[in-house]
């Protein structure tokens, strides 16, 4: 009887072990559920603020909603997200992912950044096709509503003194 | 004050100096203004839907950037400027951070002889340049997709079309990418390239759709 038992638990904690293996083996793409993009171009200084810590944001970083990137002076970053968006941003820049919302079966969404500073080129994706104007960027003096194209943007702080 | 703007051609006449000075109601952040610019990329084989420019704070005229090098000049409430670029001004402000896009997604297919899991001689002909492309990208993130045409069950045209998606999976592997990055489906007989009856033989259809991002 207690050989039967514990030849029952040995199973149990068999079966937990390969469902853990299972689930370690899910492809990265499936198990970061709040990925928004990834980092695929990163030279010299790269960082990312989320939830008040700097991390590195070395090519293969994840990136999500509310993540401000952050790059140095001899810095600049490329990211592409999962609606197939490219953005990429210059030296000296501070780029926020205020929203990213994208249904990859309907291909509705919505993507919402802003430049705060530096420079940012940006490739529209699959969010603007389905529904224009459902990306835009923000900097510190305007707004642009993204139909459907690749353009560049630059914010220029001048000392006013 | 030289500005940066002032080599266009179309600048802002600089405000003549009145004393007293009134208090920029424009000022983003104290001891600062900022002069926001957006320009169009040309873009090589599509169309232009274009950029829509407002102020930030939605008074003044919006304006819609819709040919390449069109841009806009943005300083303060509905104050939005056209201005027109060119190329080599463009590369000169914009290069660095042009460079640093990543590379385009893109998608693939490769051809099957029928009823088996080995490709055409001319996919095999194209394979090395297309796993080229996609050993080239850095983190590449990979979605193997296989098909079949309509010849056979359902659960014969499931097996195949995995088979077929794994086989390339496997070269893949076999050439360094690593396994994690890629995610293999079979898609039997629902998606066909082109639509035939059931029972019918089309080379088009015994495919492999590689995507990359």
């Amino acid at each position: 009887m207690n050989k039967v038992l514990s030849f029952q638990r040995d199973i149990l904690i068999l079966g937990f072990l390969t469902l853990m293996c299972v689930f370690l083996a899910t492809p990265r793409a499936l198990a970061a559920d709040e990925e928004a993009g990834r980092v695929k171009v990163s030279k010299g200084e790269v960082f990312i603020e989320r939830a008040g810590k700097r991390i590195a944001a070395p090519v293969g970083a994840s990136v999500q909603a509310s993540d401000t990137v952050l790059t140095g002076a001899n810095g600049s970053v490329g990211i592409t997200f999962h609606d197939n968006s490219l953005l990429s941003a210059g030296p000296n820049s501070e780029l926020v992912i205020d929203k990213f919302v994208f249904d990859s079966t309907t291909h509705k969404g919505e993507f919402n950044t802003s430049l705060k500073k530096g420079t940012l080129a940006v490739v529209s994706g699959k969010i603007v096709k389905q529904s224009p104007e459902a990306m835009r960027i923000r900097t510190p003096a305007a707004i642009m509503g993204v139909r459907g194209t690749e353009f560049v943007v630059k914010v220029d702080e001048q000392a006013t003194n | 004050m030289e500005r940066n703007s002032g080599s266009i051609a179309s600048a802002r006449p600089q405000p003549v100096p009145t004393a007293p000075q009134p208090i920029e109601p424009e000022a983003v952040q104290p001891g600062t203004s900022h002069i926001d610019m957006v320009v169009l990329l040309p873009k090589p084989n599509g169309q232009i839907g274009g950029v829509m420019v407002r102020s930030i704070d939605g008074t003044g005229d919006q304006l819609l950037l819709n040919r390449a090098y069109a841009g806009a000049h943005i300083e303060g409430p509905g104050q939005v400027r056209a201005v027109t670029y060119d190329a080599e001004r463009t590369k000169q402000e914009f290069g660095t951070v042009i460079t640093a896009l990543p590379s385009r997604p893109a998608t693939f297919t490769v051809y099957f002889l029928e009823a088996k899991d080995e490709l055409t001689p001319e996919s095999e002909g194209e394979v090395t340049r297309i796993f080229a492309d996609l050993k080239s990208r850095p983190d590449p993130e990979i979605w193997v997709i296989g098909h079949t045409d309509a010849v056979g069950t359902m659960q014969y045209n499931d097996q195949l079309s995995l088979q077929r998606a794994e086989h390339v999976r496997d070269e893949l592997v076999s050439r360094g990418i690593p396994a994690d990055n890629i995610e293999v489906f079979g898609r039997g007989k629902r998606e066909p390239l082109i639509p035939t009856s059931e029972g019918i033989s089309e080379a088009k259809n015994r495919r492999v759709e590689i995507s990359v991002r």
